[in-house]
């Protein structure tokens, strides 16, 4: 048994160097398409980024956010339309309500500045999608892991 | 000082540094007795029941029970959330339409914290019903009729002057503890130039300053030290005695109609021989204004202890704080503007199974806080580890609510986390 | 809500106390009778709200998950015969009928204190008459022991545990007993050192030891208590004998004990039959296999919900006769031929004595209380010949016979004589795996061969359950998960965001169990709901990754062994 407990130790340690885990939240008319630019012009871009397509950017709700953040993602961004652009009239106009509200709470709990990021990507903007994504990466290496992130996780 | 009847809702421990009075003092009324018709929105008067053994109960002339009264007889209303007593620390507010449960009800309560909000909330318009709230007790229902879940239309709200109320069974132990009378013995209560009066069956009375009470954290709630509504302005009638000169102490309410609907049920009181009523004084006015003004001064102060600034709080300090939650959700159950019921987003996207550091429950509920808390402390009430929930929650809601300027729960604004626009975002 | 509330209905309040455990919370129960009644709520109940009874002096108005839900937990029984529904008279008489024409050694009675003390007195009276004892489930710890008892007595108070120095914990209280937990934290910012002896790490606790079920207390050295500690333990059903004796012996004369209880009035309930000669809780069961036992009275005892063995619905068929008088429908109504409905718990008239020894009145705030339980149990015994009971002198009674004071605000203890003297007697008691090993079908209790190789088994475990009100009541909650350590999860192989199959050698599997990553002991799984591999209080069980995927992911092999990376 205990032969067991040390080899599952042992593979419990973290292998030390962080690689930081970024939830990307895209709209589906804009920065969704953005990436989709970025890929197709071969942008160079960091690969810590897990993109999640929905349909405005106003779509994601604190819960999203949090979630994120509770199961171990070490920064989140939210990408939309510029504002006037919006697929749904206004909706953007609400995304920013509302980011405003989540990004006051998490300061407020103590998460970094950096760690949550809204900015508005257009499907022309290609270049400012890889260019926004290593930049973010860049500063979350620097911040190191989420305060957030679960004991365990990896 | 203070003692609204029908008020297990209310207290008001006077403010210390109120100045002495050396004049003769002013009358608290002017003019004859008013009709019905003379009663205006945004008239000030004084009132009193016309049945002697509810004036002498209530011990402030009893004009709100006579208004509930008049209100449930004439068929006003259906329904009234009476007190129910059972000792000077326990009353159970009961929905009622006799009579008789209204007139028991008299009486005045600091000991005790009700939530008619959620109480309320029950019966889901089913009934019309007419109820005496505190200020917290209104904004709750305010910003739950923001959310349309309760009826405007259904009830009817006389709100209470509110200087803080004090936990039962901790005041139980004061009882016995610090005034060193047996808790079954206490007969009545009253405050008065900022003590707490104790009158026991033997017709003793005992007092305690409050000041010094709070200093060993036995006085008022946390909350009520630093509320900053104290006259239910929000609800269609505003009672207190705060304003009540010498000449009427003990004898009669302050009141001041708010709304058309206040008006119509003041009328209706007064019309139907529930109730005499004369103008307020101008002296009157200000002596309730400046005892207000004397309160929130106080809250100010214990505000800037009590809660600390933006940023100061780290993650760490959170995951403290919240690391004995038993997940009971009982701090959601008596949330008096949490509008969404049994499916909430809190809990329905909340599984313990997660295991997260901090639940999603409260990560969601601080943030749904921040723009309708209204700091009313029931949530730290009925926590059962003792988490200061209310605290926690303003930390989140303070600077939010301060730099949108938004108020919970005093007007129909719309709440901001539901607008399409900030204009201060601009 | 459906229907408009009638402006002739008042609202029913009643200054209640919660029935999920032995904690005493003081609750207000309000009743609303609308035309909804009429129509019939789910389960023809009126509706039913709680409001938190700040003037409590057991828990100041606060409740724990289960007492926040309590007013969903109410399902009011319905009388019946044969599953044909009856008037609560014809139940009694039939009820009666049978006790009569029964031996007496084939008849047992059962209340583990889910009731008033009134009403458990009046089983009492029906046992005297009948000439069998009332059973309080509990006896089957005490039957060797006997004289312990005297030990685990009343009188230490949740405010002696704010104040205590020093506070050994052998129970979970974030999940078995809540409430404690406001009292330990205050007893922790007073500066007391508060150890916890079991499978869990507690946040609460300033010092965390593992002590495995089956460890002799003797053998933990960091067990030491003195006369400045409370120990805080329980006394369940599935208390173990040997656990229980050591802990006695150790500290017994020497430090305070508090025993929580399971059942709302177990304390209560054990006071009052503490001079009767009872069976204990597996004597009956065992009974029952055989059929020698013909009748079973249960008073709000859910036999089958407080077993933990799926099995006891069949073993059920075995009686002539199963009489159950219940204010609740549980799943205990079902099996019964002859149920007796009485008041919802809530309105009885009556007292109830919690873990510290507080005696608490149900009283009505506003409405009327209710004596249909007593009156049916005084039924019974006037049916039997008897004399008609009276509730005013039964109640006096009970309270003389426990000793306590009618005051909920004081708790007082009767004058002890002096204790016996405590003798050495755990080492003479059978262990954990031989006591549970005879609970109920021995065959399932075998191990598993890969325990029995000594290695290999690394996805082999112990599974325990985390009593909880929940549990006991059988209540449904969102705790449909098992608790594992983090290296478990490991060992096992077992994926974040997947599920576990968990079996037993009995080859009962459950299969896609969700399970939760805990601090705690490695090679146990814990759950708080009755699972069907557990056939008794300690189950061996091998814990597999469940092959049951969340849709559109897929498990690689080169995943294995780096348990929780996503």
């Amino acid at each position: 048994m205990s032969e067991v407990k040390e080899t599952a130790a042992s593979s419990c340690a973290s292998s030390g160097e962080f690689i930081p885990k970024i939830v990307m939240f895209c709209c589906n008319w804009c920065s969704y398409a953005g990436a989709d630019g970025a890929g197709i012009a071969r942008f160079q871009q960091p690969t810590n980024v897990r993109v999640i397509r929905v349909m405005c950017s106003s779509r994601v709700d604190p819960i999203h956010i949090y979630t994120a953040f509770l199961e171990g993602a070490d920064a989140v961004l939210v990408t939309g339309c510029h504002i006037g652009d919006c697929h749904y009239v206004n909706a953007n106009d609400k995304t920013l309500v509302k980011y405003k509200f989540i990004k006051d709470m998490l300061n407020e709990m103590g998460l970094e500045d950096d760690r949550l990021m809204l900015r508005w990507i257009s499907a022309a903007e290609g270049q400012q999608f890889a260019e926004f994504v290593a930049e973010m990466v860049e500063k979350v290496t620097a911040l190191g892991p989420s305060p957030l992130r679960k004991e365990g996780v990896v | 000082m203070s003692a609204p009847e029908n008020a297990a809702q209310a207290g008001t421990p006077a403010p210390t540094g109120a100045p002495p009075e050396k004049k003769p003092p002013a009358p608290s009324a002017v003019g004859d007795l008013l009709k019905g018709s003379d009663i205006q929105v945004g008239g000030k008067y004084i009132g009193w029941s016309v049945r002697e053994d509810i004036r002498k109960a209530g011990g402030s002339g009893g004009l709100v029970t006579a208004v509930l009264a008049g209100a449930l007889e004439k068929g006003l209303v259906e329904h009234v959330l009476a007190l129910k007593k059972s000792s000077q620390y326990e009353a159970v507010s009961v929905l009622t339409s006799d009579v008789e449960d209204v007139y028991a009800s008299v009486g005045s309560m600091h000991m005790l914290v009700s939530n008619p909000g959620k109480h309320l909330r029950q019966f889901q318009n089913d009934a019309s019903i007419a109820l005496v709230v505190k200020p917290c007790d209104m904004r709750g229902i305010r910003e739950q009729q923001k959310r349309n879940v309760i009826d405007p239309d259904r009830i009817f709200t006389i709100g209470l002057n509110c200087g803080g109320t004090m936990m039962p069974y901790k005041m139980r132990r004061v009882t016995e503890e610090v005034y060193g009378v047996d808790p079954n013995d206490v007969r009545a209560e009253e405050i008065e130039k900022g003590k707490l009066i104790l009158e026991t069956a033997d017709g003793q009375h005992h007092a305690q300053s409050i000041e010094v009470l709070e200093e060993d954290n036995n006085g008022r709630r946390e909350n009520c030290r630093y509320c900053i509504v104290k006259i239910a302005t929000n609800s269609d009638l505003a009672c207190g005695n705060w304003g009540v000169m010498p000449d009427y102490s003990g004898k009669a309410t302050f009141v001041e109609v708010m709304t058309e609907k206040g008006a119509e049920f003041l009328r209706n009181a007064i019309d139907g021989g529930y109730a005499e009523a004369k103008m307020a004084s101008e002296p009157a006015e200000e002596a309730r204004s400046k005892v207000n003004g004397v309160m929130l001064k106080m809250s100010a102060k214990t505000k800037e202890q009590i809660i600390v600034p933006l940023h100061s709080q780290t993650f760490e300090a959170f995951k403290k704080e919240l690391v004995n939650c038993i997940n009971c959700g009982a701090c959601k159950t008596v949330c008096p503007p949490c509008a969404c019921g049994t499916e909430a987003k809190c809990t329905a996207f909340d599984d313990p199974a997660d295991g997260y550091d901090i639940s999603l429950f409260h990560m969601v509920r601080f943030l749904h806080l921040m723009d309708s808390c209204v700091s009313c402390g029931q949530c730290t009430d009925v926590c059962p580890a003792d988490i200061p929930l209310a605290n926690l929650y303003r930390k989140f809601a303070d600077p939010l609510q301060e730099e949108l300027n938004y108020v919970t729960g005093m007007d129909d604004r719309t709440p901001p986390f539901f607008e399409i626009k900030l204009e201060e975002m601009n | 809500m459906s229907g408009v509330i009638d402006p002739k209905f008042k609202e029913n309040v009643y200054s209640s106390v919660c029935f999920g455990c032995g904690f005493g919370c003081g609750v207000f129960m309000r009743e609303l009778e609308t035309k909804a009644v009429e129509t019939g709520t789910a389960c023809g109940a009126p509706i039913l709200n709680i409001d938190y009874r700040k003037a409590s002096p057991v828990n100041q108005g606060k409740l724990c998950r289960f007492g926040v839900n309590l007013a969903n937990i109410y399902c009011p029984a319905a009388s019946s015969v044969k599953g044909k529904a009856v008037s609560d008279k014809e139940a009694v008489a039939k009820a009666a009928e049978v006790l009569k024409n029964i031996n007496s050694s084939e008849i047992a009675l059962l209340s583990v204190g889910g009731t008033t003390n009134e009403e458990h007195l009046a089983l009492m009276k029906i046992g005297e008459k009948l000439g069998v004892p009332v059973n309080t489930g509990m006896t089957g710890l005490f039957k060797d022991i006997g004289k312990l008892h005297a030990y685990t007595g009343r009188g230490t108070t949740y405010e002696d545990v704010e104040t205590a120095k020093k506070i050994y914990l052998l129970v979970d209280p974030y999940v078995s007993y809540p409430l404690l937990i406001r009292r330990l934290v205050h007893a922790k910012a007073k500066g007391a050192e508060i150890v916890s002896f079991g499978l869990k790490e507690l946040p609460i606790a300033t010092e965390n030891v593992i002590v495995e079920p089956g460890t002799s207390l003797y053998d933990v050295k960091e067990f030491a208590p003195d006369a400045e500690t409370i120990i805080i333990s329980d006394l369940t059903p599935y208390t173990h004998a040997k656990r229980l004796a050591e802990l006695v012996e150790i500290a017994g004369g020497k430090s305070k004990f508090l025993f929580m209880r399971p059942f709302v009035n177990a304390a209560g309930a054990g006071y009052l039959s503490k001079h009767t000669k009872q069976k204990s809780f597996d004597d009956i069961v065992s009974k029952m296999e055989t059929g020698e036992l013909k009748v079973l009275v249960c008073l709000d005892s859910d036999l089958i919900d407080i077993c933990f063995n799926d099995g006891m619905k069949e073993t059920f068929k075995n009686l002539e006769h199963a009489i159950v008088i219940s204010s609740r429908d549980t799943v205990i109504c079902g099996a019964a031929d002859i149920v007796i409905a009485t008041e919802p718990f809530y309105k009885k008239k009556g007292s109830v004595m919690n873990s510290e020894g507080r005696l608490i009145s149900i009283t009505a705030a506003a409405g009327e209380m209710s004596l249909s339980g007593f009156n049916a149990l005084s039924g019974i015994l006037e049916a039997l010949g008897g004399s008609a009971l009276d509730y005013d002198t039964i109640h006096a009674e009970a309270v003389s016979m426990l000793g306590a004071s009618e005051d909920e605000y004081k708790v007082t203890v009767p004058e002890k004589k002096t204790a016996p003297e405590i003798k050495k007697i755990s080492d003479k008691l059978p262990g954990l795996e031989a006591t549970f090993s005879s609970f109920s079908e021995p065959d399932s209790f075998v191990s598993s061969a890969s325990m029995e190789d000594g290695e290999a088994g690394a996805d082999a475990a112990k599974h325990l359950y985390l009593t909880n009100p929940f549990l006991w009541n059988g209540a449904l909650d969102n705790d449909n998960y098992v608790e594992i350590s983090r290296c478990q999860v490991k060992r096992s192989a077992l994926l974040k965001g997947f599920t576990a199959d968990i079996s037993c050698a009995c080859g009962e599997v459950k299969k896609a169990t969700r399970f939760k990553v805990s601090q705690m002991a490695d090679g146990y799984v814990l759950s708080q709901r009755k699972q069907p591999f557990a056939k008794a209080p300690v189950t061996h069980v091998t814990i597999a990754c469940s092959s049951t995927k969340p849709k559109g992911l897929t498990v690689s092999k080169a995943s294995k062994g780096c348990g929780l990376s996503q």
